[in-house]
């Protein structure tokens, strides 16, 4: 691998935010619910526990 | 030299993402979905393998495909790219195991330091959300991105 390929490695590396191809084959997952015990677990907890929004205010 | 982190896919709403894990046991694709809950403004996370041929999503598997420090930084960079689209997101994680949480739990800690200047984080432990400490052993995580 030449120099500056392995810069260009190092400076995606830093990136937070990722370089996204966007592909139109996965819109159609946008409406299914791909792991719905999951969201089931989220709802419930989130149902329980309460929202931590007023956390978030309080650290502000 | 190589990626610390896969290249990922998404579909043009930037809510699910795919990228692919390499390593001995080979190519395994994976999606990343963010789920919107019964909350506004909340999702829930989570991601698993796909099954090339029936398309159905397993996300109880173990891949021992040697690269788990890789897909969580795949994981994160999903994160900010998803918040980067919906800055006001909050999204909610827990593994579909102890083990995975915990899992979740070393990749917060393991990027502590940069995700902290980005997000707020907390945990959740005894029915209630805590600000994230590094070395609680929480059941599950809410970030959301500050609006630096």
């Amino acid at each position: 691998m030449s120099t500056i390929e392995e810069l260009k490695i190092k400076e995606l590396n830093k990136r937070k935010a990722p370089i996204v191809v966007i592909d139109e084959s996965l819109d159609k997952y946008d409406n299914v619910v791909l792991f719905p015990e999951k969201l089931a677990k989220a709802n419930e907890m989130l149902r329980t526990v309460g929202h931590p929004k007023d956390i978030i205010k309080k650290a502000k | 030299m190589k990626l610390d982190r896969y290249e990922l896919k998404a579909g043009k709403n930037l809510i699910t993402f795919e990228f692919v894990s390499e390593g001995p046991n080979g190519r395994i694709p994976k999606l990343i979905q963010f789920t919107t809950t019964n909350y506004e403004d909340s999702y829930n996370l989570a991601f698993g393998n796909k099954d090339p041929e029936t398309g159905k999503m397993d996300d109880l598997v173990i891949s021992n495909n040697g690269d788990s420090e890789r897909i969580l930084a795949t994981v994160v960079a999903a994160v900010y790219a998803f918040t980067d689209r919906y800055p006001d997101a909050w999204i909610y994680a827990t593994g579909s195991t102890n083990a995975r949480t915990r899992l979740y739990r070393m990749g917060i800690s393991r990027y502590w330091e940069e995700v902290r200047r980005d997000f707020y984080i907390l945990g959740q432990l005894n029915n209630e959300w805590q600000p994230f400490v590094i070395g609680i052993d929480y059941e599950a995580f809410v970030v959301k991105r500050k609006n630096t």
